[in-house]
């Protein structure tokens, strides 16, 4: 089974590709493919527990939790990159693996693809 | 190993971070604004490419460009050569 990797680095406020990218992710379950999320730069904080899309009429991250906890898809994150972003409260409902920034390159090799979006 | 490609410019951190990440078997081509990389000395060591149309249309001239530059059909053969895919 081939590994996919859907990077978001957009904010999940102002525009909507954290919420694309989980949904793309989702949609590879039927394709036998094993999808995971990787949030980084801006999009990380969507982990937030106080990142509110749906305050501007944005879709809410909250419509993703139920799917991660049904396909057990796993999120990544950079500590450097939430730290950068003052993320402090985490939201539990992600699951999120929090990886180091060091060791990112041997992290983006371990997939068959990686797809920036 | 993989092939990474960048289409963002030289202020893009995204494209800084794939850049960084790349390893010694890896081919990194440089596509649409990502030839703007083909005009600094990158410090990689994956070996580099950039699209030879794109880098034109931005009007430099072969001379400028401090990577290989390839056509289209050339870049579909790299795709098509590495196993690993990161863009």
């Amino acid at each position: 089974m081939k590994k996919l990797l859907f990077v978001a680095y957009q904010s999940p406020v102002g525009s909507i590709w954290v919420n694309e990218a989980f949904r793309t992710a989702f949609g590879m379950y039927g394709e036998d493919l094993e999808p995971s999320v990787l949030l980084i730069e801006e999009a990380s904080v969507a982990l937030s527990k106080n990142t509110k899309p749906e305050r501007l009429g944005l879709l809410p991250l909250s419509i993703c939790h139920k799917y991660i906890k049904n396909y057990g898809t796993k999120v990544y994150a950079v500590k450097q990159h939430l730290e950068k972003y003052r993320v402090k409260e985490l939201d539990e409902n992600f699951g999120a693996e929090i990886i180091d920034e060091s060791n990112l390159s041997e992290f983006l090799h371990s997939f068959d693809y990686v797809i920036f979006m | 190993m993989a092939l990474i490609l960048v289409k963002y410019g030289t202020d893009h951190s995204v494209e800084q971070l794939k850049i960084k990440s790349a390893k010694a078997e890896d081919k990194i081509v440089l596509i649409q604004n990502g030839v703007y990389w083909a005009l600094k000395d990158l410090e990689t060591p994956a070996k580099v490419y950039a699209i030879k149309d794109d880098f034109l249309a931005r009007g430099y001239s072969e001379e400028d460009a401090k990577v290989n530059l390839i056509s289209y059909s050339e870049f579909i053969d790299l795709l098509e050569s590495e196993e690993k895919f990161i863009g």
